[in-house]
Protein backbone atom coordinates (compact mmCIF):
# COMPACT_ATOMS: atom_id res chain seq x y z
CA UNK A 1 0.00 0.00 0.00
CA UNK A 2 1.33 3.42 -0.98
CA UNK A 3 2.43 5.78 1.75
CA UNK A 4 1.12 8.87 0.01
CA UNK A 5 -2.57 9.12 -0.77
CA UNK A 6 -2.98 10.59 -4.24
CA UNK A 7 -6.06 12.16 -5.74
CA UNK A 8 -6.50 9.02 -7.83
CA UNK A 9 -6.56 6.97 -4.67
CA UNK A 10 -9.28 9.19 -3.34
CA UNK A 11 -11.24 8.88 -6.53
CA UNK A 12 -11.12 5.12 -6.29
CA UNK A 13 -14.43 5.23 -4.60
CA UNK A 14 -14.40 1.48 -4.29
CA UNK A 15 -11.87 1.94 -1.54
CA UNK A 16 -14.04 4.40 0.36
CA UNK A 17 -15.18 3.13 3.69
CA UNK A 18 -18.78 3.25 4.78
CA UNK A 19 -19.87 6.58 6.27
CA UNK A 20 -17.94 7.40 9.38
CA UNK A 21 -17.54 10.67 11.26
CA UNK A 22 -16.16 13.36 8.93
CA UNK A 23 -12.84 14.93 9.89
CA UNK A 24 -13.38 18.06 11.91
CA UNK A 25 -11.55 20.75 10.01
CA UNK A 26 -12.16 23.72 12.23
CA UNK A 27 -13.57 24.74 15.54
CA UNK A 28 -15.16 28.11 15.61
CA UNK A 29 -14.41 30.53 18.41
CA UNK A 30 -17.24 31.14 20.90
CA UNK A 31 -19.98 33.31 19.45
CA UNK A 32 -19.79 36.89 20.65
CA UNK A 33 -22.67 37.94 22.85
CA UNK A 34 -24.77 40.95 21.85
CA UNK A 35 -25.90 41.25 18.24
CA UNK A 36 -27.11 38.01 16.75
CA UNK A 37 -28.71 37.22 13.42
CA UNK A 38 -32.16 35.72 13.32
CA UNK A 39 -34.91 34.82 10.87
CA UNK A 40 -37.70 37.43 10.77
CA UNK A 41 -39.91 36.27 7.93
CA UNK A 42 -40.45 33.53 5.36
CA UNK A 43 -42.00 33.45 1.91
CA UNK A 44 -42.45 30.93 -0.87
CA UNK A 45 -43.57 30.70 -4.46
CA UNK A 46 -44.45 27.70 -6.60
CA UNK A 47 -45.09 27.50 -10.34
CA UNK A 48 -48.71 26.90 -11.34
CA UNK A 49 -48.06 23.86 -13.52
CA UNK A 50 -48.64 20.69 -11.43
CA UNK A 51 -47.14 17.39 -12.64
CA UNK A 52 -48.82 14.47 -10.87
CA UNK A 53 -47.53 10.91 -10.64
CA UNK A 54 -50.32 9.96 -13.05
CA UNK A 55 -48.94 12.46 -15.58
CA UNK A 56 -45.55 10.72 -15.41
CA UNK A 57 -47.08 7.23 -15.44
CA UNK A 58 -48.82 8.16 -18.68
CA UNK A 59 -45.39 8.62 -20.32
CA UNK A 60 -43.08 6.21 -18.52
CA UNK A 61 -43.34 2.66 -17.17
CA UNK A 62 -44.18 3.55 -13.56
CA UNK A 63 -47.23 4.13 -11.39
CA UNK A 64 -48.50 6.31 -8.55
CA UNK A 65 -48.39 3.57 -5.90
CA UNK A 66 -44.77 2.70 -6.72
CA UNK A 67 -43.61 6.33 -6.72
CA UNK A 68 -45.35 7.14 -3.43
CA UNK A 69 -44.00 4.05 -1.71
CA UNK A 70 -40.44 4.68 -2.94
CA UNK A 71 -40.24 8.44 -2.53
CA UNK A 72 -43.28 9.83 -0.71
CA UNK A 73 -43.79 12.17 -3.69
CA UNK A 74 -47.30 12.67 -5.13
CA UNK A 75 -46.81 15.73 -7.30
CA UNK A 76 -44.26 18.36 -8.30
CA UNK A 77 -44.42 21.81 -9.89
CA UNK A 78 -42.70 22.88 -13.11
CA UNK A 79 -42.10 26.35 -14.48
CA UNK A 80 -43.99 27.17 -17.65
CA UNK A 81 -41.91 27.06 -20.85
CA UNK A 82 -39.88 30.24 -21.01
CA UNK A 83 -40.89 31.40 -17.51
CA UNK A 84 -37.86 32.91 -15.77
CA UNK A 85 -36.87 31.43 -12.40
CA UNK A 86 -36.04 34.96 -11.22
CA UNK A 87 -39.75 35.78 -11.34
CA UNK A 88 -40.53 32.93 -8.92
CA UNK A 89 -37.57 33.80 -6.71
CA UNK A 90 -38.64 37.46 -6.53
CA UNK A 91 -42.20 36.50 -5.58
CA UNK A 92 -40.92 34.39 -2.67
CA UNK A 93 -38.70 37.28 -1.54
CA UNK A 94 -41.57 39.77 -1.65
CA UNK A 95 -43.69 37.46 0.51
CA UNK A 96 -40.82 37.02 2.98
CA UNK A 97 -40.47 40.80 3.25
CA UNK A 98 -44.18 41.22 3.96
CA UNK A 99 -44.02 38.41 6.56
CA UNK A 100 -41.06 40.14 8.22
CA UNK A 101 -42.71 43.56 8.15
CA UNK A 102 -39.82 44.97 6.11
CA UNK A 103 -39.62 46.74 2.79
CA UNK A 104 -37.23 46.25 -0.09
CA UNK A 105 -35.52 49.49 0.92
CA UNK A 106 -34.33 47.75 4.13
CA UNK A 107 -32.47 45.09 2.17
CA UNK A 108 -28.77 45.72 1.70
CA UNK A 109 -27.76 42.21 0.59
CA UNK A 110 -29.50 39.54 -1.50
CA UNK A 111 -28.11 35.99 -1.52
CA UNK A 112 -29.74 33.53 -3.92
CA UNK A 113 -28.84 29.87 -3.71
CA UNK A 114 -29.36 28.13 -7.05
CA UNK A 115 -27.85 25.62 -9.46
CA UNK A 116 -30.31 26.52 -12.24
CA UNK A 117 -30.01 30.26 -12.86
CA UNK A 118 -31.78 31.59 -15.95
CA UNK A 119 -28.45 32.26 -17.65
CA UNK A 120 -24.87 31.08 -17.16
CA UNK A 121 -24.19 34.65 -16.18
CA UNK A 122 -25.47 36.96 -14.75
CA UNK A 123 -26.70 35.11 -11.71
CA UNK A 124 -30.24 35.29 -10.39
CA UNK A 125 -29.57 37.63 -7.48
CA UNK A 126 -29.19 40.95 -9.36
CA UNK A 127 -32.40 40.21 -11.29
CA UNK A 128 -34.20 39.35 -8.04
CA UNK A 129 -32.95 42.55 -6.38
CA UNK A 130 -34.24 44.55 -9.36
CA UNK A 131 -37.62 42.81 -9.44
CA UNK A 132 -38.30 43.37 -5.72
CA UNK A 133 -37.10 46.97 -5.79
CA UNK A 134 -33.94 46.53 -3.70
CA UNK A 135 -32.04 48.82 -6.03
CA UNK A 136 -28.33 48.94 -5.46
CA UNK A 137 -28.24 46.16 -2.88
CA UNK A 138 -25.36 43.70 -2.96
CA UNK A 139 -26.55 40.64 -4.88
CA UNK A 140 -24.80 37.30 -5.20
CA UNK A 141 -25.59 33.69 -6.17
CA UNK A 142 -24.18 30.79 -4.22
CA UNK A 143 -24.00 27.18 -5.36
CA UNK A 144 -23.80 24.49 -2.72
CA UNK A 145 -26.30 22.22 -4.49
CA UNK A 146 -29.06 20.92 -2.21
CA UNK A 147 -27.25 22.29 0.86
CA UNK A 148 -27.10 25.79 -0.68
CA UNK A 149 -29.78 27.34 1.51
CA UNK A 150 -27.88 26.43 4.69
CA UNK A 151 -24.63 27.83 3.29
CA UNK A 152 -26.40 31.03 2.24
CA UNK A 153 -28.14 31.36 5.59
CA UNK A 154 -24.83 30.91 7.40
CA UNK A 155 -23.24 33.62 5.23
CA UNK A 156 -26.16 35.97 5.81
CA UNK A 157 -25.92 35.44 9.57
CA UNK A 158 -22.18 36.15 9.43
CA UNK A 159 -22.75 39.38 7.46
CA UNK A 160 -25.31 40.59 9.96
CA UNK A 161 -23.39 39.57 13.07
CA UNK A 162 -20.18 41.16 11.80
CA UNK A 163 -22.03 44.39 11.04
CA UNK A 164 -21.28 44.21 7.30
CA UNK A 165 -24.97 44.07 6.48
CA UNK A 166 -28.12 44.95 8.39
CA UNK A 167 -30.88 43.09 6.59
CA UNK A 168 -30.22 40.19 4.21
CA UNK A 169 -32.61 38.30 1.98
CA UNK A 170 -31.70 34.62 1.62
CA UNK A 171 -33.51 32.87 -1.21
CA UNK A 172 -33.32 29.27 -2.45
CA UNK A 173 -34.65 29.16 -6.01
CA UNK A 174 -34.45 26.13 -8.27
CA UNK A 175 -35.84 24.86 -11.55
CA UNK A 176 -34.63 21.26 -11.38
CA UNK A 177 -36.97 20.46 -14.28
CA UNK A 178 -34.19 22.02 -16.38
CA UNK A 179 -31.72 19.37 -15.17
CA UNK A 180 -34.07 16.37 -15.13
CA UNK A 181 -33.83 13.45 -17.55
CA UNK A 182 -37.56 13.31 -18.25
CA UNK A 183 -37.17 9.95 -20.03
CA UNK A 184 -35.53 8.19 -17.06
CA UNK A 185 -38.20 6.73 -14.79
CA UNK A 186 -35.65 6.44 -11.97
CA UNK A 187 -35.06 10.20 -11.72
CA UNK A 188 -37.89 11.90 -13.69
CA UNK A 189 -40.17 11.42 -10.69
CA UNK A 190 -37.84 13.01 -8.16
CA UNK A 191 -37.42 16.68 -9.01
CA UNK A 192 -39.49 19.85 -9.06
CA UNK A 193 -39.27 23.64 -9.22
CA UNK A 194 -39.88 26.20 -6.49
CA UNK A 195 -38.51 29.11 -4.49
CA UNK A 196 -38.45 30.05 -0.83
CA UNK A 197 -36.86 32.94 1.04
CA UNK A 198 -36.20 34.23 4.54
CA UNK A 199 -35.31 37.67 5.89
CA UNK A 200 -32.26 37.70 8.18
CA UNK A 201 -31.55 40.64 10.47
CA UNK A 202 -29.91 41.34 13.80
CA UNK A 203 -31.11 41.70 17.36
CA UNK A 204 -30.37 40.71 20.91
CA UNK A 205 -31.33 37.05 20.90
CA UNK A 206 -30.60 33.94 22.89
CA UNK A 207 -30.02 31.73 19.86
CA UNK A 208 -31.08 33.34 16.56
CA UNK A 209 -29.21 31.50 13.79
CA UNK A 210 -26.87 29.59 16.07
CA UNK A 211 -24.98 26.35 15.85
CA UNK A 212 -24.12 25.89 12.16
CA UNK A 213 -21.98 22.99 10.95
CA UNK A 214 -21.00 22.93 7.27
CA UNK A 215 -18.75 20.39 5.56
CA UNK A 216 -17.70 18.96 2.20
CA UNK A 217 -16.11 15.89 0.62
CA UNK A 218 -15.03 16.60 -2.96
CA UNK A 219 -13.85 13.02 -3.47
CA UNK A 220 -17.50 11.95 -3.74
CA UNK A 221 -18.27 14.26 -6.70
CA UNK A 222 -18.99 11.39 -9.11
CA UNK A 223 -21.79 9.96 -6.99
CA UNK A 224 -24.17 12.89 -7.64
CA UNK A 225 -23.63 15.38 -10.46
CA UNK A 226 -24.81 17.02 -13.67
CA UNK A 227 -22.32 17.67 -16.48
CA UNK A 228 -22.06 21.03 -18.22
CA UNK A 229 -22.89 19.61 -21.65
CA UNK A 230 -25.44 16.95 -20.76
CA UNK A 231 -27.21 18.99 -18.06
CA UNK A 232 -28.95 15.97 -16.51
CA UNK A 233 -28.78 15.01 -12.85
CA UNK A 234 -27.15 11.60 -12.35
CA UNK A 235 -26.70 9.78 -9.08
CA UNK A 236 -25.76 6.54 -7.39
CA UNK A 237 -28.89 6.20 -5.29
CA UNK A 238 -27.64 3.75 -2.68
CA UNK A 239 -24.44 5.63 -1.87
CA UNK A 240 -26.15 9.01 -1.83
CA UNK A 241 -28.86 7.71 0.47
CA UNK A 242 -26.55 6.20 3.05
CA UNK A 243 -24.19 9.20 3.05
CA UNK A 244 -27.08 11.67 3.18
CA UNK A 245 -28.57 10.07 6.26
CA UNK A 246 -25.25 9.56 8.06
CA UNK A 247 -23.93 13.07 7.34
CA UNK A 248 -27.12 14.95 8.14
CA UNK A 249 -27.47 13.10 11.44
CA UNK A 250 -23.82 13.68 12.35
CA UNK A 251 -23.99 17.39 11.44
CA UNK A 252 -27.25 17.89 13.34
CA UNK A 253 -25.80 16.34 16.49
CA UNK A 254 -22.74 18.61 16.14
CA UNK A 255 -24.87 21.71 15.53
CA UNK A 256 -27.03 20.87 18.55
CA UNK A 257 -23.92 20.49 20.66
CA UNK A 258 -22.66 23.86 19.44
CA UNK A 259 -25.97 25.42 20.45
CA UNK A 260 -25.84 23.68 23.83
CA UNK A 261 -28.99 21.68 23.03
CA UNK A 262 -30.07 18.08 22.47
CA UNK A 263 -32.43 16.38 19.99
CA UNK A 264 -35.35 16.56 22.42
CA UNK A 265 -35.04 20.37 22.42
CA UNK A 266 -36.03 20.48 18.75
CA UNK A 267 -39.61 21.62 18.17
CA UNK A 268 -39.19 20.90 14.47
CA UNK A 269 -36.64 19.07 12.31
CA UNK A 270 -36.48 20.35 8.73
CA UNK A 271 -34.21 18.25 6.54
CA UNK A 272 -33.62 18.83 2.85
CA UNK A 273 -36.74 17.43 1.19
CA UNK A 274 -35.27 14.95 -1.26
CA UNK A 275 -37.23 11.87 -0.40
CA UNK A 276 -39.45 11.04 2.57
CA UNK A 277 -37.41 7.94 3.39
CA UNK A 278 -34.17 9.90 3.84
CA UNK A 279 -35.94 12.37 6.12
CA UNK A 280 -37.64 9.66 8.17
CA UNK A 281 -34.43 7.65 8.51
CA UNK A 282 -32.46 10.71 9.65
CA UNK A 283 -35.16 11.75 12.13
CA UNK A 284 -35.31 8.23 13.56
CA UNK A 285 -31.53 8.15 14.06
CA UNK A 286 -31.64 11.55 15.74
CA UNK A 287 -34.48 10.45 17.97
CA UNK A 288 -36.87 13.18 16.79
CA UNK A 289 -40.54 12.16 17.04
CA UNK A 290 -42.41 11.93 13.68
CA UNK A 291 -44.81 14.76 14.58
CA UNK A 292 -41.79 17.08 14.89
CA UNK A 293 -40.54 16.34 11.39
CA UNK A 294 -41.38 18.59 8.42
CA UNK A 295 -42.49 16.58 5.38
CA UNK A 296 -43.26 18.68 2.33
CA UNK A 297 -41.76 16.47 -0.37
CA UNK A 298 -45.21 14.99 -1.11
CA UNK A 299 -46.38 18.15 -2.88
CA UNK A 300 -43.22 19.60 -4.42
CA UNK A 301 -40.70 16.72 -4.78
CA UNK A 302 -37.00 17.55 -4.47
CA UNK A 303 -36.49 21.26 -5.12
CA UNK A 304 -32.78 21.28 -4.16
CA UNK A 305 -31.86 24.37 -2.14
CA UNK A 306 -35.41 25.73 -2.26
CA UNK A 307 -36.66 22.77 -0.24
CA UNK A 308 -35.83 23.99 3.27
CA UNK A 309 -37.45 27.45 3.02
CA UNK A 310 -40.44 25.87 1.24
CA UNK A 311 -40.78 23.33 4.06
CA UNK A 312 -40.45 26.07 6.71
CA UNK A 313 -43.16 28.09 4.98
CA UNK A 314 -45.46 25.07 4.74
CA UNK A 315 -44.81 24.05 8.38
CA UNK A 316 -45.77 27.53 9.57
CA UNK A 317 -48.94 27.51 7.47
CA UNK A 318 -49.84 24.09 8.91
CA UNK A 319 -49.36 25.33 12.49
CA UNK A 320 -46.41 22.97 12.95
CA UNK A 321 -43.99 25.89 13.40
CA UNK A 322 -44.52 28.88 15.70
CA UNK A 323 -42.44 31.91 16.71
CA UNK A 324 -39.94 30.96 19.39
CA UNK A 325 -39.67 27.32 18.26
CA UNK A 326 -36.23 25.73 18.12
CA UNK A 327 -35.70 24.33 14.64
CA UNK A 328 -33.04 21.91 13.39
CA UNK A 329 -32.14 22.38 9.72
CA UNK A 330 -30.10 19.77 7.84
CA UNK A 331 -29.13 19.34 4.20
CA UNK A 332 -26.97 17.19 1.97
CA UNK A 333 -26.13 17.58 -1.70
CA UNK A 334 -23.81 17.15 -4.65
CA UNK A 335 -20.18 17.71 -3.77
CA UNK A 336 -20.71 16.12 -1.42
CA UNK A 337 -21.60 19.14 0.69
CA UNK A 338 -23.71 18.97 3.80
CA UNK A 339 -24.53 20.82 6.94
CA UNK A 340 -26.91 21.51 9.75
CA UNK A 341 -28.00 24.56 11.70
CA UNK A 342 -30.08 25.24 14.77
CA UNK A 343 -32.25 28.35 14.60
CA UNK A 344 -34.89 29.89 16.82
CA UNK A 345 -37.85 30.70 14.65
CA UNK A 346 -38.65 34.44 14.52
CA UNK A 347 -37.08 34.97 17.91
CA UNK A 348 -37.69 38.55 18.99
CA UNK A 349 -35.97 39.84 22.09
CA UNK A 350 -34.65 43.25 21.17
CA UNK A 351 -34.59 44.04 17.48
CA UNK A 352 -31.67 46.17 16.28
CA UNK A 353 -32.24 46.41 12.53
CA UNK B 1 -13.68 -13.37 22.29
CA UNK B 2 -13.81 -13.67 18.53
CA UNK B 3 -17.14 -13.59 16.75
CA UNK B 4 -18.64 -16.85 15.46
CA UNK B 5 -18.71 -17.01 11.67
CA UNK B 6 -22.41 -17.20 10.80
CA UNK B 7 -23.52 -20.18 8.75
CA UNK B 8 -25.19 -19.79 5.37
CA UNK B 9 -28.54 -20.68 6.89
CA UNK B 10 -28.07 -18.07 9.63
CA UNK B 11 -27.27 -15.28 7.20
CA UNK B 12 -30.22 -16.29 5.02
CA UNK B 13 -32.53 -16.14 8.04
CA UNK B 14 -31.02 -12.78 9.02
CA UNK B 15 -31.63 -11.33 5.56
CA UNK B 16 -35.20 -12.68 5.52
CA UNK B 17 -35.81 -11.01 8.89
CA UNK B 18 -34.40 -7.70 7.66
CA UNK B 19 -36.45 -7.90 4.46
CA UNK B 20 -39.55 -8.52 6.58
CA UNK B 21 -38.61 -5.54 8.78
CA UNK B 22 -38.81 -3.22 5.77
CA UNK B 23 -42.06 -4.90 4.67
CA UNK B 24 -40.84 -6.74 1.59
CA UNK B 25 -43.85 -8.95 0.71
CA UNK B 26 -41.87 -12.09 -0.26
CA UNK B 27 -39.32 -11.82 2.57
CA UNK B 28 -39.96 -15.32 3.93
CA UNK B 29 -39.43 -17.01 0.59
CA UNK B 30 -36.19 -15.17 -0.31
CA UNK B 31 -33.51 -17.61 -1.50
CA UNK B 32 -29.78 -17.06 -2.15
CA UNK B 33 -30.55 -16.92 -5.88
CA UNK B 34 -33.24 -14.22 -5.44
CA UNK B 35 -32.26 -10.92 -7.05
CA UNK B 36 -33.33 -7.60 -5.54
CA UNK B 37 -35.56 -6.96 -8.51
CA UNK B 38 -37.25 -10.38 -7.93
CA UNK B 39 -38.00 -9.16 -4.42
CA UNK B 40 -38.90 -5.63 -5.56
CA UNK B 41 -36.10 -4.24 -3.39
CA UNK B 42 -34.90 -0.84 -4.63
CA UNK B 43 -31.58 0.92 -4.05
CA UNK B 44 -32.81 2.59 -0.86
CA UNK B 45 -34.21 -0.67 0.53
CA UNK B 46 -30.82 -2.25 -0.16
CA UNK B 47 -29.09 0.43 1.92
CA UNK B 48 -31.49 -0.25 4.78
CA UNK B 49 -30.78 -4.00 4.60
CA UNK B 50 -27.03 -3.37 4.40
CA UNK B 51 -27.18 -1.05 7.41
CA UNK B 52 -29.15 -3.61 9.40
CA UNK B 53 -26.62 -6.33 8.52
CA UNK B 54 -23.74 -4.02 9.46
CA UNK B 55 -25.32 -3.43 12.86
CA UNK B 56 -26.22 -7.08 13.38
CA UNK B 57 -22.74 -8.42 12.56
CA UNK B 58 -20.73 -5.34 13.57
CA UNK B 59 -19.03 -5.03 10.18
CA UNK B 60 -18.61 -2.15 7.69
CA UNK B 61 -19.67 -2.60 4.08
CA UNK B 62 -17.81 -0.08 1.88
CA UNK B 63 -19.64 2.02 -0.73
CA UNK B 64 -17.79 0.33 -3.58
CA UNK B 65 -19.17 -3.05 -2.62
CA UNK B 66 -22.82 -2.02 -2.66
CA UNK B 67 -23.17 -2.36 -6.42
CA UNK B 68 -21.79 -5.90 -6.44
CA UNK B 69 -24.59 -7.05 -4.14
CA UNK B 70 -27.14 -8.13 -6.72
CA UNK B 71 -28.67 -11.16 -4.99
CA UNK B 72 -29.44 -12.40 -1.49
CA UNK B 73 -26.54 -14.84 -1.93
CA UNK B 74 -24.13 -11.97 -2.69
CA UNK B 75 -25.10 -10.30 0.57
CA UNK B 76 -24.67 -13.58 2.49
CA UNK B 77 -21.21 -14.15 1.04
CA UNK B 78 -20.10 -10.59 1.75
CA UNK B 79 -21.28 -10.73 5.35
CA UNK B 80 -19.50 -14.04 5.91
CA UNK B 81 -16.33 -12.72 4.30
CA UNK B 82 -16.34 -9.56 6.45
CA UNK B 83 -17.02 -11.42 9.68
CA UNK B 84 -14.24 -13.89 8.79
CA UNK B 85 -11.84 -11.00 8.07
CA UNK B 86 -12.74 -9.37 11.35
CA UNK B 87 -12.22 -12.58 13.28
CA UNK B 88 -8.80 -12.90 11.62
CA UNK B 89 -9.55 -16.45 10.52
CA UNK B 90 -8.12 -17.78 7.25
CA UNK B 91 -10.54 -17.56 4.37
Amino acid sequence: MADVVTRDDLLQLGARPAPEPAPVRRRWPPRPTGLRAGIFGVGAALPERVITNADIAARLDTNDEWIVRRTGIRERRNLADGQPLAELAARSCERALIDAGRSAADIDHVIVSTITADRVTPGLAPDVALRIGAHGAAAVDVNAACAGFLYALDQAAALVESGRARTVLVCGAEALSRLTDHEDRGTAILFGDGAGAVVVAGGEMDLGCGGFELHSDGAAADLLYAEVDERKLRMEGSEVYRHAVARMVEATFAALERAGLGPTDLDLFVAHQANSRIIEAAAAELGVAPERVALHVEHVANTSSASIPLALWQAERDGQLRPGDTVGLAAFGAGFVWGAGIVRWKERVHVCA
Amino acid sequence: MSQQIPTEQETLEAIREELAAIKVPDAASAEPSSTWSDLDVDSLDLVEIVKALEDRYDVQIADGRLKAIATVGDAQELVQELVREKAGAPA
